[in-house]
């Protein structure tokens, strides 16, 4: 009888013991993604993201050249004639955030939102010869996607 | 018994482990397999244009204003839809838009605009989805359009132009998704820079690919329908 709570109470402390440090480490890998999800994704992550968003709006094929830059917000929006107004913060957007821009040589026919001008057909969708995807390189969100006719220059130049 | 309580607590504990675990994880996203993932149903036109369903009303406009109303349509395997209101010059081509777009991911503002060197979206993300108010009016101080939602003040940005030639609302899908009559209602521009609102009080066809159309609810009312 004595043998049999002795073997009890020793499988008890061992279940025990596993169940805290299988929680324990699972709580430490969850906590782990919180702190990298409050800095910044890394570039991998970012590329993918972006090549997926350029995909969605009209990327055909591999692309021909293509070149990353990080800068904030702020920097982006200067670049693009823009800037955040009053309550932007409210929708997560500053001018300090950090964001990842991929420029994109390649060819596009465009199939992000946009509107049609008079007379254009629905199969006339506009072509270019590059695109430009940029992420809040915390969460991964895209913030922008945008192309450059020929002519002009794209807002991070790509050869 | 005294075991089976044990037991219980072990596999609790594990489980609430395993759920706080998956907390915040996000699946990882491969440029390839999004691309392969367009399986568009076969319906009966063009399954990959871009469709519209929009209505107009003609005439000079320095600001835009409506609700617009949260459907969540269905997208029937394809990318996207969005419903928005607009600014538009006729010559040289330039447009701004506001609205919601629902792609796989689910609800997001969107604005486009076309300033002459190309299209331009820019996603809004931190809106709840439900039917809110999308305002663009032109700033003279600023050499901007300024762009609303329920009057908070998101962006500013260069468009290419100041006043329009038309206000423009409607839908727009990438060819097989629903427009779920969406309502875009209390339409109202501003026939000078400084005035206010005020109603559209009609609107006309401006473009439409069929099977997508706009149904009549009244001069400063329409809905967004098909396929």
């Amino acid at each position: 009888m004595n043998t049999m709570a002795f073997f009890r109470r020793r499988l008890a402390r061992t279940v025990l013991l596993a169940g805290g440090i299988i929680s324990a480490l699972l709580l430490a890998s969850m906590l782990s993604k919180a702190t990298t999800a409050a800095t910044l994704l890394d570039d991998q992550s970012l590329e993918a993201k972006a090549l997926a968003e350029a995909y969605t709006a009209g990327l055909q094929g591999k692309p021909e050249a293509q070149k990353a830059v990080s800068m904030t917000m702020a920097d982006w929006l200067k670049l693009m004639n823009a800037e955040l107004g009053k309550d932007a913060f409210q929708f997560g957007l500053t001018p300090d955030m950090p964001v990842y821009v991929l420029a994109i040589r390649g060819q596009v026919v465009w199939h992000g939102p946009g509107l049609p001008q008079p007379g254009q057909t629905k199969t006339e969708t506009e072509t270019y010869d590059n695109i430009t995807i940029v992420l809040n390189a915390r969460t991964g969100e895209t913030i922008w996607a945008g192309a450059t006719r020929t002519g002009y220059s794209m807002p991070v130049p790509v050869p | 018994m005294y075991l089976h309580n044990l037991w219980r607590i072990f596999l609790s504990t594990l489980l609430v482990g395993l759920a706080l675990s998956r907390v915040g994880t996000q699946p990882n996203v491969h440029a390839e397999d999004v691309f392969k993932s367009s399986n568009n149903p076969a319906y009966s036109h063009c399954t990959n244009c871009l469709h519209n369903a929009t209505e107009k009303r003609d005439g000079t406009a320095w600001g835009v204003r409506s609700y617009i109303s949260w459907t969540d349509p269905p997208l029937n395997g394809g990318a996207w839809t969005y419903h928005r209101v607009a600014m538009a010059q006729w010559t040289p081509w330039r447009f701004s838009e506001f609205g919601w777009q629902k792609t796989a991911s689910g609800f997001r503002g969107m604005i486009a605009y076309e300033a002459g060197s190309g299209v331009q979206n820019v996603p809004v993300t931190g809106i709840a989805a439900t039917t809110h108010r999308y305002t663009i009016t032109y700033s003279a101080s600023s050499g901007k359009h300024l762009f609303y939602v329920d009057g908070l003040h998101i962006i500013s940005i260069s468009v290419g132009f100041t006043s329009s030639n038309a206000v423009i609302g409607g839908g727009e899908t990438t060819g097989v998704e629903g427009m779920g009559n969406t309502q875009l209602y209390t339409l109202e521009f501003q026939a000078s820079s400084s005035g206010g609102y005020q109603a559209w009080n009609g609107h006309v066809s401006y473009i439409d690919d069929l099977p997508y159309y706009n149904g009549y609810v009244n001069n400063n009312s329409f809905t967004d329908k098909g396929p």
